[in-house]
């Protein structure tokens, strides 16, 4: 190999790095909201980032994608996927006794953002992982849909599935506090 | 009725994008991206010093190899006093500066004294010595580099049967190997002086006195 071979080889390497640290810098904070949205641990969250940056930079599939945010939000989603907890993926039933607070619970919690969090957090898999992902402002539908490997259509009738069942669950919260 | 219903569901839908804005609100470690940063950095230069290393090893085994074999192959310098070993590999007894060199059975050199005047010796595992003045000066008192090397290093030389069979003519009869020595650098005889002849002259025959 010539010098000049070598040295065009390293401005080659230097600028690909630097692109790379670009993308990093542009969409660290979105990889780590989708991360965080299906994990809920700032750790977990924090690991998958540098997973998901990692393997990217390593398979060099970043330099040919499209739809940048998309891709990173479909990669990150797989990852952090692997180190979700297993739930009942195939239920789309909702259990709202479950997801309600007992009345000692109910007395201290008087928070109601916490108490749809949790609410959130008893939907099935399907539709809370459709219902967080809409929450970030960086996707719009195609993205989402793009993320979690499904059409448009279906995002959005499990949008608005999910919508539904907070909207009655909160609204039995509601009735049954102001009844108290 | 319809009224208190839709505003019922505005709140709530309005409370449900409140709590999933801060469900999904979540800010990284300040440092994050610098960290994912150097990791990155990290595993490229890692990669790219093996690179380094698997092309710089090869290259590094070969130069040695050339080194060695060219300072193997190297004929020793003129004037200097050799033995030759078993193997068939020159001994030669002095160095391009003068410092006496032993080659061992290995081939590999040993000098006394370096080219570039520090003294050193190599030994058979292929470390170097470097040699104090003490040593130095215990040389030149043995006569190292007055070109007569001493008795030790000569005996403890491997020599061919011709060789040992010289040297021991040389110790049983000095005088006649002086005679020999003498007679082959007495001058020879003089020169022949050139011969020189005379012009002549060639005169055209005559043919009037012809009978």
């Amino acid at each position: 190999m010539t010098g000049v071979a070598a040295l065009g080889e390293i401005s080659v390497a230097a600028e690909r790095e630097a692109r790379f640290t670009a993308l990093i810098h542009r969409n660290s904070r979105l990889v780590y909201r989708v991360a965080y949205a299906l994990l809920r641990n700032k750790q977990d969250s924090e690991d998958v980032v540098q997973e998901t940056f990692m393997k990217l930079f390593r398979s060099r599939a970043w330099e040919s994608m499209t739809d940048e945010r998309a891709f990173l939000a479909r990669t990150t989603y797989r990852l952090a996927l692997d180190r979700l907890p297993k739930r009942n993926f195939d239920s789309l039933e909702f259990d709202v006794a479950s997801a309600s607070p007992g009345p000692e619970q109910s007395a201290v919690s008087m928070n109601m953002e916490s108490t749809v969090h949790r609410m959130i957090d008893a939907l099935p898999e399907e539709l809370r992982q459709v219902l967080v992902l809409s929450a970030i402002d960086e996707l719009n539908s195609r993205q989402i849909a793009a993320t979690l490997a499904m059409s448009e259509g279906t995002v959005r009738t499990r949008l608005m599935r999910a919508r539904q069942l907070l909207r009655e669950k909160l609204q039995r919260t509601t009735r049954g506090r102001h009844a108290k | 009725m319809q009224n208190n219903e839709s505003d019922e569901l505005e709140q709530l839908d309005r409370r449900i994008d409140s709590a999933l804005t801060s469900y999904v609100d979540a800010h990284p470690s300040p440092n994050l991206e610098y960290r994912v940063i150097e990791n990155i950095h990290r595993t490229a230069y890692r990669k790219s010093r093996f690179w380094q290393w698997a092309i710089a090893t090869p290259l590094l085994a070969v130069s040695l190899l050339v080194v060695i074999h060219y300072s193997v192959s190297r004929p020793a310098s003129v004037g200097a006093p050799s033995v030759r070993s078993k193997d068939g590999s020159t001994q030669s007894t002095t160095t391009t500066v003068g410092a006496p060199s032993l080659r061992s059975k290995g081939g590999t050199d040993q000098s006394p004294i370096a080219k570039v005047g520090a003294p050193s010796l190599r030994s058979k595992g292929g470390t170097s010595k470097t040699l104090t003045e003490k040593d130095s000066s215990s040389f030149h008192s043995k006569g190292w580099l007055t070109g007569t090397p001493p008795q030790s290093a000569a005996t403890t030389s491997v020599l061919t049967l011709h060789d040992s069979a010289l040297v021991a003519f040389a110790r049983e009869n000095p005088e006649q190997l002086h005679a020999l020595f003498a007679k082959a650098n007495a001058p020879g005889p003089e020169p022949l002086a050139p011969i020189r002849i005379d012009d002549i002259e060639i005169k055209p025959i005559a043919t009037e006195d012809l009978p």
